[in-house]
C-alpha cells in the first residue's frame, strides 16, 4: 500500500513500512498456511517475532514505552502485512484494537496498574473481541463494588487462548450503559474453549470465553464503554481497511501473475479481453481503496473534520471492495485459486472475516447514518 | 425510401432466442404428466435422507477433511448405497431402478441444501453415467452400468467419475471453439486391441472414490477437436493409479482427485467412442466429437444450477434462523426493517434460482440427448415394464452393432442444430446464473451475520466456502456467458465473432 499521506513522506514513518514490509517476507511468507487450521503452526513464533520488531508497540503511547504512532501508520503496516498472511494482521489489530480502548479510557495520570499490564516491548499482546461492536455482542454481567467481578459468556475473543490478558465490555445487571474491564485470563473462573474454526484470519485464533466471577480492573469511567468503544472505532477502522486492502493487493498481485504464465484456450490468459477487464476492476477497485483509506487517515489525524465518519465508511466500503475483488482473484485462477497450492482462497475467505472487523456490517452502517443524522438535528 | 437490410445495420436478422426459453409452457403439455410426482417423490426422499444421513455428518466430515486431507467419507458412499441413490436414477433398460432422470435435479437441491460437498458425490457419480449415456454406445453402457448395479446391490458402493480435467487446460476442453487450441497432454494410441494411454487427470470429482472413470483423451494432442476418445477405466486395471488429493477451500467431502495414466491398456471393449466409432456416421470425427463434448453439459450443467439453489437456500435459511434469534439493541434481528429487506431478497434469490434451474429441466426433458424418455409412450411403456424384462430380452440386443450404430445415428443426426444450440446456451445461462445467485445469498447471509456467520460451527462459512466452487467447475461462469452469448445472441448477428483472437489488444 502506499498511503501518500503528508505523513507519510516522514522518513521514519516509511521505515516502519518498510519494516512491516520484511516482516512479512521474513517471519510470514514460507508458512501462511501452516498458521491456518488445523494449525501445524503455532502463530506464537510470529508473534515473538512481531514483538521483537517493536510491530506490537507500534500505537502504545510512548510514555508507556510505546513508539506511539497514529493510526495512519499502524494501517500502512496492517496492509503490508496483509497482502502476505491477513491473520497475522489479525494479531496485530486485535492488540492495537485493545491498546486503543485503553488510551481512550484510562487516565495517564493514574495509570500505574494498566501501564504495568501493557507496556514496553515486554508486554504480552492483549485478547479482545475484534470481530464485535456494541449492541451486537454479549455483555457479561457485573457485580461487586470496589473489586468488579465479571461473569457470563464472551464469544469469539481473538488471541483469547494464548493472552495473559484481555480488554473485555460488562454490564452491571440492569444498567443502560456498559464498562471496559482488563480481565486476567490465567485468573480461577476463567473457562476458554478450544480455538473457535472461523472463515478466515485463522492465525489470529479466537476462543470463547466463560467468566465465573472473575475479578477485573475496571478501565476509565464507568458506564462510558460506549464512547471508549466510538474513539477506538474512529482509530482503528483506518486498520480494518488497511487489512482488506493489503489482502486486495495480494490476491490482484498473485492474478496478474497467473494471467501472464497460464495458457487457456490458445493463448495467454491476460490476452483475453474478459481476464483485463476482471483484472481492471480489482485494479480499480484497489485504486479507489488507496485514495479512500489515504483520505480517511488525512481526516483521521486531525487534519480534517469529520476524521471519525470518514475511517468507519472507508471501512465499510474497502470492505465490501475486498470481498468482491478477492473472489474475482479466485476466478481468474479458475480451478487452481480454489486449491490451497494458491493464495487466492485464502485471501477470499479472510477478506470475509476482516470485514466483520469491528463489528456487524449492517450495525455499522446504521451507526454511521446515526451520527450523521445527530449531527444534522444539532 | 427502403428501409437497410439487417446485415447492413448490425441488427439481428432474427429474433433473439426469447421465446425459445418458455420451456415450462411446452412441457405442460409435451412432457409425461407423471413426471409431476416424481419430482415430489424424490424431494420427499431427499429430505428424509437429509435428517437421517446428511445433517448428522455434513459438518464433521468437512472439519475431518480440513483436519486430514486423505480422509474419505466412506461411510456416507455407504450410506448413499443403502438408501438406493446410486441407481435409482440408472435407466431401466441398464438395470436401474430408472426414476426419471429429470427428478434428480430437484433431489439434488434438496440434499444441497443440507451439505454441497456430500451431494456432490451422488451429482458426481450421475455426471458419469451422463457422460456414459451420451457416447451413445449402448453395450459399453449396458456393461458398466449393470456392473455399478450388482455391485451397489451386493451393498459395495460403485460409483462413475468424469476424468476431463488436465493441468494445463481446463474450461478450454469444456469449449468446442476452444478445443483446438488446448494444451491437452493425455494421450490415447491406438494398438492391437485397444488403446494405451498415457497423462494425467485433475480436479476430477469423487475420483478416489469411484469405481469407474469415463475418460475423455485424445489420439493426437495436437489436434485434439479432430482426435476425441472416451474410455471407460475401471479402478484397478494396469497402469492406472491415484495421485494427490486436492486441498480444496470448500466442497471437502467431494475429493478432488488426480488421476495417473501411465502406459494404461484400455481394451476394445471398454472404448465408449473414437474417430472409428463414428466413421459411418456421415459426420466428421470432429463434428461427432463436438457434438459429444456439447450434448451432456446441456443435461448436467441444469444439475450445478440445482446444487447451487440448494445451498441459496440454505444461506436463506440460516440467516432467517439466526435473525430470528440474535437480539440487537434489545430487539430480535429480525425485527429490524433492514434485516427484512436483506431477507427479502435472499428469498427471492433463492426461489428465483429454482425457477430457472426448473426451466432448464423441461428443456433438458423436451430437447436434450434424454428426450427420447420422455416420450410419453416410451415412459409409460417403460414405467410398467418389469426389469428382468428388460435384462432377458432387451439388454442382449445392445450388443448388436446396427442397435448401436441406429440409436448413435438417432441421436447424433436427429438433434436439430436449433435444439443443440438453444440447449447448450440455456445450460451455460443456468450453471452462472444460479451459481452467482447462490454465492451472493452467502455473501448476504454472513453480511447479516457479522461474526457469528465465520464461525464454523453455525454452518453458513460453510455454505460460502462450497458454493465458490460452483462458478468455476463445469466451465467457468466467464466462460459459460461467452457461450450463451455465442449461442442465443451472435448466432442471429452477422459477423458477430467469439472466442476470436486478438480481443485482448489495448482497446
Amino acid at each position: 500500500m502506499r498511503i501518500e499521506t503528508h505523513a507519510m513522506h516522514n522518513g521514519e514513518l516509511k521505515a516502519f513500512n518498510d519494516l512491516a514490509e520484511s516482516f512479512a517476507k521474513k517471519e510470514l511468507l514460507a508458512h501462511v498456511h501452516e498458521r491456518e487450521f488445523p494449525y501445524a503452526l503455532d502463530a506464537a513464533e510470529a508473534v515473538e517475532a512481531a514483538r521483537k520488531a517493536g510491530l506490537l508497540s507500534v500505537n502504545l503511547p510512548e510514555e508507556w514505552g510505546g513508539t506511539g504512532l497514529d493510526a495512519s501508520v499502524l494501517a500502512g503496516m496492517l496492509s503490508r502485512i496483509s497482502a502476505v498472511d491477513a491473520g497475522m494482521a489479525g494479531i496485530l489489530f486485535t492488540h492495537a484494537a485493545a491498546l486503543e480502548i485503553i488510551s481512550a479510557a484510562v487516565d495517564r495520570g493514574d495509570c500505574a496498574e494498566v501501564c504495568r499490564l501493557v507496556s514496553g516491548r515486554e508486554g504480552s499482546p492483549l485478547a479482545f473481541q475484534a470481530y464485535g461492536g456494541p449492541g451486537e455482542i454479549e455483555l457479561p454481567a457485573v457485580a461487586g463494588e470496589g473489586v468488579n467481578q465479571l461473569s457470563g459468556r464472551l464469544p469469539l475473543v481473538a488471541l483469547g487462548g494464548t493472552a495473559r490478558h484481555a480488554v473485555v465490555p460488562g454490564a452491571r445487571p440492569g444498567g443502560e450503559k456498559f464498562s471496559w474491564y482488563l480481565v486476567d485470563l490465567s485468573l480461577d473462573g476463567v473457562k476458554k474453549s478450544d480455538p473457535v474454526l472461523t472463515l478466515g484470519m485463522q492465525a489470529c485464533q479466537a476462543v470463547d470465553i466463560e467468566l465465573d466471577a472473575v475479578p477485573a480492573l475496571l478501565l476509565g469511567a464507568e458506564g462510558q464503554g460506549g464512547a471508549y468503544f466510538r474513539t477506538m472505532q474512529a482509530r482503528m477502522s483506518a486498520g480494518a481497511a488497511a487489512i482488506s486492502l493489503g489482502i486486495m493487493e495480494g490476491s490482484f498481485r498473485e492474478a496478474l501473475a497467473y494471467a501472464r504464465q497460464r495458457w487457456q484456450g490458445g493463448r495467454y490468459l491476460e490476452e483475453w479481453s474478459g481476464v483485463r477487464m476482471m483484472l481492471a476492476r480489482m485494479a480499480v477497485q484497489i485504486e479507489v481503496s488507496r485514495c479512500c483509506l489515504a483520505g480517511c487517515s488525512i481526516a483521521g489525524n486531525g487534519a480534517a473534520p469529520g476524521g471519525e465518519g470518514s475511517a468507519l465508511a472507508a471501512a465499510l466500503h474497502i470492505s465490501e471492495l475486498a470481498c468482491a475483488a478477492t473472489s474475482e482473484g479466485v476466478q481468474l485462477l479458475g480451478g487452481n485459486g480454489y486449491m490451497k497450492d494458491y493464495g487466492q482462497e485464502k485471501r477470499m475467505r479472510d477478506a470475509r472475516q476482516a470485514r466483520c472487523l469491528l463489528g456487524m456490517g449492517g450495525l455499522k452502517m446504521m451507526s454511521f447514518i446515526g451520527r450523521i443524522m445527530e449531527e444534522a438535528r444539532a | 425510401m427502403q428501409a437497410p437490410t439487417p446485415e447492413a445495420t448490425g441488427h439481428p436478422r432474427a429474433p433473439l432466442g426469447f421465446t425459445g426459453t418458455l420451456n415450462s409452457i411446452e412441457a405442460m403439455h409435451r412432457l409425461p404428466v407423471w413426471i409431476r410426482g416424481d419430482f415430489y417423490r424424490a424431494m420427499e426422499l431427499a429430505r428424509r435422507f437429509n435428517d437421517l444421513v446428511v445433517k448428522p455428518m455434513s459438518g464433521e466430515v468437512d472439519r475431518k477433511v480440513m483436519e486430514d486431507n486423505d480422509y474419505l467419507p466412506r461411510d456416507f458412499l455407504k450410506k448413499a448405497n443403502e438408501w438406493g441413490l446410486f441407481t435409482l436414477w440408472i435407466p431401466k433398460m441398464y438395470g436401474g431402478k430408472g426414476m426419471n432422470m429429470l427428478s434428480l435435479y430437484p433431489f439434488m437441491e434438496e440434499v444441497s441444501s443440507a451439505c454441497a460437498g456430500l451431494a456432490n458425490l451422488i451429482g458426481a457419480h450421475y455426471l458419469g453415467v451422463s457422460v456414459l449415456c451420451s457416447s451413445c454406445n449402448m453395450d459399453i453402457t449396458n456393461r458398466v452400468l449393470r456392473d455399478v448395479v450388482k455391485e451397489n446391490d451386493r451393498g459395495r458402493p460403485c460409483t462413475i467419475s468424469l476424468a476431463w480435467t488436465e493441468p494445463d487446460a481446463g474450461t478450454d476442453q469444456v469449449q468446442a471453439p476452444l478445443l483446438p487450441g488446448a494444451k491437452v497432454r493425455t494421450q490415447a494410441t491406438k494398438t492391437a486391441g485397444g488403446y494405451v494411454v498415457n497423462g494425467s487427470k485433475v480436479f476430477i470429482s469423487s475420483g478416489h472414490l469411484s469405481t469407474w472413470h469415463m475418460l475423455i483423451c485424445y489420439e493426437d494432442v495436437l489436434k485434439p477437436a479432430d482426435t476425441i476418445v472416451m474410455l471407460a477405466v475401471k479402478t484397478g486395471m494396469r497402469g492406472f493409479s491415484f495421485g494427490h488429493k486436492e486441498r480444496k477451500m470448500g466442497q471437502k467431502a467431494c475429493v478432488a482427485s488426480e488421476l495417473i495414466f501411465e502406459d494404461c491398456f484400455v481394451p476394445d471393449e471398454n472404448v465408449c467412442f473414437d474417430r472409428e466409432q463414428v466413421r459411418r456416421l456421415g459426420i466428421t470425427a470432429r463434428q461427432a466429437g463436438l457434438k459429444l463434448i456439447d450434448m451432456f453439459p446441456a443435461v448436467t450443467q441444469p444439475g450445478v444450477a440445482a446444487i447451487s439453489t440448494g445451498i441459496a437456500r440454505a444461506a436463506c435459511e440460516a440467516a432467517v434462523r439466526y435473525a430470528a434469534e440474535k437480539k440487537v439493541g434489545g430487539k430480535a434481528l429480525i425485527n429490524h426493517e433492514w434485516v427484512q429487506l436483506v431477507i427479502a431478497d435472499l428469498y427471492r434469490n433463492a426461489v428465483s434460482s429454482r425457477a430457472i434451474y426448473m426451466e432448464a429441466t423441461y428443456a433438458a426433458g423436451l430437447l436434450s440427448m434424454i428426450r427420447l424418455l420422455f416420450n410419453k409412450a416410451i415412459f409409460y411403456l417403460t414405467l410398467v415394464t418389469p426389469g428382468w424384462f428388460f435384462t432377458l430380452f432387451v439388454s442382449p440386443l445392445f450388443r448388436l452393432g446396427i442397435v448401436n450404430h441406429v440409436y448413435r445415428k438417432m441421436n447424433f443426426e436427429m438433434t436439430s442444430p436449433e435444439d443443440e444450440r438453444h440447449m447448450s446456451g440455456l445450460g451455460s445461462l443456468t450453471k452462472f446464473t444460479c451459481s452467482d445467485l447462490a454465492m451472493l445469498n452467502c455473501s448476504l447471509a454472513l453480511d447479516l451475520m457479522g461474526a457469528d456467520g465465520t464461525r464454523h460451527d453455525l454452518g453458513a462459512e460453510k455454505l460460502f466456502r462450497d458454493a465458490k466452487l460452483l462458478q468455476i467447475y463445469e466451465g467457468t461462469n466467464e466462460v459459460n456467458r461467452i457461450n450463451l452469448f455465442s449461442r442465443h445472441i451472435a448466432q442471429v448477428m452477422p459477423g458477430v465473432g467469439v472466442f476470436e483472437q486478438g480481443s485482448g489488444g489495448g482497446l
